[in-house]
This record gives structure tokens, C-alpha cells and sequence, in this order.
């Protein structure tokens, strides 16, 4: 299988940072891209490099992704349905509770017509969105402490299941933190 | 020497082209010095060849039907897509595209573009003194994958070799970066034009300018600004109401497009137009304020599609180095101001608003041809690509801001015995409902004659430089590729049923509009009423007798027009209490906001 570590050019680690990889995929970028072709056939060749190169780039940009990338090159097949760890069940009922108030306000938000029912849903809307940027930083936290992690195990040697674990974690993250920000625009629309 | 590629910049009000010359992106000018040529194409009575440019602008007053403008706002579009009218007559094809009618010949908007490009052509030929064969086309980032291809239709109709579809605010970034290849930074550009809206956030070092995000509305303009002070203007010319004749409104668009442009210098602006109404002439002071207060409702429209793209970026605003502003509508002070708002910093003007986008275009040219070497872009995919899945869901395959050209594949298998194909239903953007986006068409899977579950036809979906999606089918057995052919057919079914709906709801037409109306100002009354009722004493303190006074009466009336069922009562009670409740409303809003304030400095 394809090593994206190496296809990009850079250190196989469980932790990196996003500006970093960014930095190495725009200069292999540079180097591959098709619009510096010279004839049909190396433009067909350069055209293929660089969709592998950005598929790379995908899949290490993303921490889920790269985590379980880079435990099937450490041989490991990571189980893909999720199952919520023990540690995360507060978080996530705690956000599953918010997103259901707050998408009923949006419902009701929706319907406001006039500007005095509008008004009056001013004070639930910025309750919500302060409620969001709290579970946000929470989140935020969390991610930074998956960061930390996986930095330790760069530090020793990573083990397959333990960063299966963490991906599915990365993964939940993910997903929580892409729901509230999309919950927090529509509230300001 | 390679053979130079033109930059066009096909805009909605404007458009340009140009090459490299000498290792430096130059615009052409016409024979008249102008480097604009507008886009407007009008047809003469008598029939001969189509005026392009400036002299058929100049007939938009006197002949606004056979006078063809913003014509990009019409490219690529289908039946349902666009919600505008313009002042030439339009009909659809059996494929529900968009045509324009004139004498009787109908047009499509991709011939009308394929003119202005050809008159580019020339332009930019009688200026090198040779033949151009080339070119790279822009269009605004935002545009899906059937208004891409109608541009490069457009540019192939024309006689050009189309080498790239570019992004229009990538290409003024690429202006902007030229000459300052050595920096690093993070930029934005907020492009507002004739027609579309804009705002893509990049990343540029050491030449390389990457794409982060991008977020627009391919319906937000100048075009709506001029719109709506021509709305504004009609009811002061005409006001007994009703919509005025089509001369007038023509003139009226000429008077509001010169009063726009002179209210992004002077503080106020007199129209004066004789002979309006008969002998009475129209004349009135137009104040910046008051145009102000005119758009501010569509000029808000930017600040959404900025949020969007900055979430995306997974930035904020202060993590920006620069806002550049293009686009003509960027000209106006209320438009700078919302930016400077959002951004929280004050935008960068150096760029030219009309030419910054043609001089990206033509940098992209000697990128291709090799003179510009020093310079590469990724660009991105702006809106999310997927296919439709169980339950009519939307499963995104390759995901918005993915930088381009790009790939993805999915495995499709029989779900019954000998099943010969499946068809799929490939869309663009970003609700969850497949029904909700734009379905770019279909396409059909053909399967070998075998048992459910174990034909496997792997299925690649590229998006090339142009933005533009191939398929390609894989047979696994034989590792045969076939380009599979993405049809538009859907469409059609659908017209047939859109007719039916029409018809049928001509035919009810008149007792339909006044129930709707009707059960439209219940509900309006409904949500004031009750809104009143729970605002009332959450603000009574604020209120004077007075104020409390008159939102009571109105309630009453319009609590006496809904016993009553009057219509006419009704709206106009709505609207008085409407009105009434407006300080009640703003003082609720302040109140909320202090509260909150409060809140967090307890919290903090």
C-alpha cells in the first residue's frame, strides 16, 4: 500500500501539525503540478502524481484519517464502526442534548416573520451560541489532549490498537466539532 | 517562443482580455483606448450582425428587449435555477436550458457568450497583429459544474482552444501575488461583480498559492443593487402603484446604474429624467444614506458565504494578512464597510476592481505556456460532489475545498441476480438531502450477468484543473476503463410534471392567490399577536404610556380585521402593527445583548 508519509515527504508520526504538512504539500505541489507540464505526456504523468500527492495530503491533514493510515501500514486493521468510549459519554450527551435545543430554536427562527418575534429570540440565540462556544472549547480541549498523546507515543514506539482508539476519539471529535460550528453559523445567518 | 494564451475575464457587466508580453501580463484595449468592453450584445431591427460591446449598451434604454445583458447570469442555468427577469424574453428547450428569444430565433446563452468572447478575439488580434488561438477563461468560484462547462462552450464556440477555467478570485490573487512572490501570507479576496459574490481564502509563499476555502452566492451582484434602487425609484415615479411600462423601467435602470456609481464618490446625486409620465418629468435627491438603506439588505448577504469560508479555513479573521477587494460593486462604501466589518480590519483597495481578475487570468496563460514559471496555484473544488444514497441522502465523495485536479472511487455491486446496471444520481453541494442539491446528472452502471452482490464495477470520479467532473468505470476482471457518459435526462421527466403543476395551478389561479394571501396574513397576525403578547411585559419598563398606547390599539385592529375577514383590513393592520412593535423590537434586542454581556462578564 501507499505510504502518504513518504509520498509527501514527511516523518511518520501519529502527531503533526496541520501548517506543517501544508508547507510540504504545496512544495511537492510545486514541483508536480501539471500546469508546469511539458507535452500531453507528461502532463497525463504530472496530472496522476499530484491526484496521489493530494490524496496524501487528504488523508494526512486529517487526524482520523492519518491515524488510521498509519495504523494499516503499522499492519493493523482498524475496526471502522464507531463505539463511544467510556471517557467521551459526557461530552456527547452533553452536545447531542445542545444540538437538539438549538436546532429547535433554528426551526423556530425559520418561522419568525415579523421583527418583534425575530427580537424576541434574540436572548435564546445568544444563550445557544454562548452554550456552543463553551462545548467548542471543550472540545477544543480534548483535541489538544489526543495532540499531547499522541505526541508521547512518537516519542516511544506507537502501538496498532492503542492508536485505533485514538483515532476513533480523533474522529468523534472531528465530527462534533464540524456540527457545532455548523450549528454556530446558522445561528448568526 | 511558445504561443501566448489570452486571459478573458467573461464578466457579467464587463469583460477583458490579455497576454504575457515581455514576461508582464498586459489588458488590450479596442479601437476606442477602452481595455472595458461591456458585456452586452444587442441584435438590430433590420438583421444584420449583432452589435457587441459599448454601442449595444447604449440601446439598453431605447430597445431593452432585443438588448441582451448579464448574460453569465443566465449560463449553465436550467428551469428553477434562476429566480431573475430579465427585460428580453426567455424560454426553455426540452432540457429545461435556459434560451433567449429574439425575433423569433432563440439564442442560448453560451452563443451569446461565444460573441462577446469572438469580439474579444478581435480585440486582442487587431492589438498583437496576429492570430490568437489559445486562452484561459475565468468565472466566478462559486459557479457549479454545468456553469464551468458553458463557459468553456462558450470560449470553444468563439474559436479559442480553452486551456483552463479559472477561478475568478484565485486569478486576482494571482495579480496580487505577482509581485510579491517572495512573501508569505495569508490572504482573502472578496469579490463582488455584476452578478455573483465571492470570498476565497488562500495561502501564498514562495510562488505557491493555495486555495483554503471558498464560499460564495452565484445570485448576489451589482446587478440586485441596481435592481432594487430601480424598485425604489418606480414607486416614487409611479405612485399609484402598479409596475410601470417597459420604457420606463429601462430608462429608470440607466438613471439608477449612473446614481450608483456617483454615490460611491458624492455624498447625494440628483436624478432628472424628463417626459416620464407624459410631459410630467420625474426628478429626485438621492441621498448616500438613503441608497444605502436601499441595499443594505442584499449588501449583507456577503457576510455569510466570509463566516463560511473562514470556518472552513479553520480560521479567524485576525489570522489574515490582507482582504483584498475586486470586483466593481467593491467600489461602493457600504460594500468596503461591511468588509472591513467582518474582517475586522481595514480591506486592501491597491487592487483594481475591474481589471485585477483579466491580469490573474493572463498570468495563468504564461503559467501554462511555460513563461511564467516562477508561480503555481492549487485551486480547490467549491462546492461538495457526491451521489445519491439510501433514504434520498447525499454521500459526499469528494468533500468541498478538496484542491484540484483530485480523484476519488467507490465500488458498486448488483443487489439483485443478473441485474444489468443501476443508474446513480450524481449531485453538487452541500445539504444533507440529496433532493436539496444540484443534481449535475445521471449515470449508469453496467453490471456482467451474474448472482446479487458479486458484480464489483469500480468507479472513479476525477475532477480536473477546470473544476469539471469525468467518470470513469473500471471493470475489475479485465481492468478495462470506460468514460462513463453523465446524461441529463432526469430534466426531462420532470418537465413534464413542472407543465402539469403550471397549468394546473393557472386554472386556480385567482381563488388560490387570495386564499394563500389570506391564510398568509392569519399567520403573520398569529405570530404578532403572540409576539406582542409575551414582549410586552418583558419591556414594559422601556416603553412610554404612549408607545404601549398606540402597539395595543394596533393589536386590537388587527384582532377586529381577522373577526371581520377583510383582507385588505388585515395587511394593513399587519403592517401598522408591524411598524408599531419596531422599537419595542430593537429595545428587546439591546436588552438581550446586555444580558448576555452581563452574563460573560460575571462568567469571565
Amino acid at each position: 500500500m501507499t505510504d502518504y508519509f513518504e509520498e509527501l515527504g514527511i516523518p511518520r508520526r501519529a502527531a503533526l501539525d496541520a501548517e506543517a504538512v501544508r508547507a510540504a504539500f504545496q512544495a511537492r505541489g510545486a514541483a508536480l503540478h501539471p500546469d508546469h507540464a511539458r507535452g500531453e505526456s507528461d502532463r497525463a504523468e504530472k496530472a496522476g502524481a499530484f491526484q496521489d500527492l493530494q490524496e496524501a495530503y487528504a488523508v494526512l491533514s486529517s487526524t482520523p484519517r492519518r491515524l488510521r493510515h498509519l495504523g494499516e501500514l503499522l499492519g493493523y486493521v482498524a475496526p471502522r464502526a464507531g463505539i463511544i468510549d467510556e471517557s467521551l459519554m459526557p461530552l456527547f450527551s452533553k452536545i447531542h442534548t445542545l444540538l437538539q435545543k438549538v436546532d429547535a430554536l433554528l426551526a423556530q427562527k425559520t418561522q419568525a416573520t415579523s421583527a418583534l418575534s425575530k427580537a424576541l429570540l434574540t436572548a435564546p440565540t445568544l444563550e445557544m451560541e454562548s452554550s456552543l462556544a463553551e462545548c467548542a472549547g471543550e472540545l477544543l480541549e480534548r483535541s489538544r489532549e489526543l495532540h499531547d498523546r499522541l505526541r508521547a507515543w512518537d516519542e516511544a514506539a506507537p502501538v496498532p490498537d492503542v492508536l485505533a482508539g485514538a483515532g476513533q476519539e480523533a474522529a468523534f471529535l472531528e465530527k462534533w466539532e464540524l456540527q457545532i460550528q455548523q450549528r454556530r453559523l446558522r445561528l448568526m445567518e | 517562443m511558445n504561443e501566448p494564451i489570452a486571459g478573458i475575464d467573461l464578466g457579467t457587466t464587463n469583460s477583458l482580455i490579455g497576454v504575457v508580453e515581455a514576461g508582464f501580463p498586459i489588458l488590450l484595449a479596442d479601437e476606442q483606448g477602452s481595455r472595458l468592453t461591456p458585456s452586452v450584445v444587442y441584435f438590430p431591427k433590420d438583421g444584420t450582425a449583432p452589435v457587441i460591446g459599448s454601442a449595444a449598451l447604449r440601446r439598453r434604454a431605447t430597445d431593452p428587449e432585443r438588448t441582451i445583458v448579464s448574460v453569465k447570469a443566465l449560463m449553465g442555468r436550467r428551469r428553477g435555477d434562476v429566480d431573475i427577469h430579465p427585460a428580453f424574453p426567455i424560454a426553455y428547450n426540452a432540457q429545461g436550458e435556459i434560451q433567449i428569444e429574439v425575433d423569433g430565433k432563440y439564442h442560448s446563452p453560451v452563443a451569446i457568450g461565444a460573441l462577446i468572447i469572438g469580439r474579444l478575439k478581435e480585440i486582442a488580434e487587431a492589438r498583437l497583429e496576429r492570430p490568437i488561438h489559445r486562452a484561459v477563461i475565468t468565472v466566478p468560484a462559486y459557479f457549479n459544474d454545468a456553469q464551468r462547462q458553458a463557459t468553456k462552450q462558450a470560449g470553444e464556440m468563439a474559436g479559442f482552444t480553452v486551456e483552463r477555467i479559472l477561478n475568478e478570485p484565485t486569478a486576482a490573487a494571482l495579480a496580487y501575488g505577482l509581485q510579491r512572490l517572495g512573501e508569505a501570507a495569508k490572504i482573502a479576496v472578496f469579490d463582488l461583480g455584476g452578478g455573483t459574490f465571492d470570498l476565497s481564502i488562500l495561502e501564498m509563499r514562495e510562488g505557491v498559492f493555495q486555495v483554503l476555502a471558498t464560499h460564495g452566492d452565484t445570485q448576489l451582484g451589482g446587478d440586485d443593487f441596481d435592481r432594487a434602487l430601480v424598485a425604489w425609484l418606480a414607486a416614487r415615479a409611479f405612485p399609484d402603484g402598479g409596475s410601470p411600462p417597459p420604457d420606463a423601467t429601462a430608462r429608470l435602470l440607466d438613471a439608477a446604474v449612473a446614481a450608483k456609481h456617483q454615490l460611491s464618490s458624492a455624498e447625494q446625486t440628483d436624478i432628472s429624467l424628463p417626459f416620464m409620465r407624459g410631459t410630467e418629468h420625474f426628478q429626485i435627491t438621492l441621498s448616500r444614506s438613503e441608497f444605502e438603506n436601499i441595499i443594505r439588505p442584499i449588501a449583507d448577504r456577503t457576510r455569510q458565504p466570509c463566516r463560511q469560508a473562514l470556518s472552513d479555513a479553520k480560521m479567524l479573521p485576525a489570522d489574515l494578512d490582507q482582504i483584498l477587494l475586486v470586483g466593481g460593486s467593491t467600489r461602493i462604501p457600504l460594500v468596503r464597510q461591511i468588509a472591513a466589518e467582518i474582517f475586522g480590519q481595514e480591506p486592501n483597495t491597491s487592487s483594481h476592481p475591474d481589471e485585477a481578475v483579466a491580469l490573474g487570468a493572463v498570468i495563468q496563460g504564461g503559467i501554462l505556456n511555460g513563461s511564467m514559471q516562477q508561480m503555481t496555484l492549487l485551486d480547490v473544488t467549491p462546492l461538495s460532489l457526491g451521489i445519491e444514497t439510501f433514504g434520498g441522502l447525499m454521500n459526499v465523495i469528494l468533500p468541498r475545498n478538496t484542491t484540484i485536479p483530485c480523484k476519488a472511487g467507490e465500488m458498486f455491486t448488483n443487489a439483485v441476480d443478473q441485474q444489468p446496471s443501476m443508474l446513480i444520481r450524481i449531485l453538487q453541494g452541500e445539504r444533507e438531502m440529496a433532493r436539496d442539491n444540484w443534481t449535475l446528472g445521471q449515470l449508469q452502471i453496467d453490471f456482467p450477468p451474474v448472482p446479487r452482490g458479486s458484480a464489483r464495477v469500480g468507479v472513479q470520479f476525477s475532477i480536473d484543473a477546470d473544476g469539471i467532473l469525468h467518470v470513469l468505470a473500471r471493470d475489475t476482471k479485465t481492468q478495462q476503463d470506460v468514460v462513463l457518459e453523465i446524461r441529463h435526462a432526469a430534466i426531462q421527466v420532470d418537465d413534464a410534471r413542472v407543465e402539469e403543476m403550471i397549468s394546473a395551478s393557472i386554472e386556480n389561479a385567482f381563488d388560490d392567490i387570495h386564499e394563500r394571501q389570506w391564510t398568509e396574513a392569519k399567520l403573520k397576525a398569529h405570530e404578532l399577536l403572540a409576539a406582542v403578547q409575551t414582549a410586552l411585559p418583558l419591556a414594559v419598563e422601556f416603553l412610554s404610556k404612549e408607545e404601549n398606547e398606540t402597539i395595543t390599539q394596533a393589536a386590537q385592529a388587527v384582532n377586529s380585521a381577522l373577526e371581520k375577514s377583510s383582507l385588505p383590513d388585515l395587511k394593513q393592520a399587519n403592517h401598522t402593527l408591524d411598524q408599531a412593535t419596531e422599537s419595542l423590537a430593537a429595545i428587546l434586542v439591546e436588552k438581550a445583548m446586555d444580558d448576555a454581556m452581563r452574563r460573560q462578564g460575571l462568567m469571565d
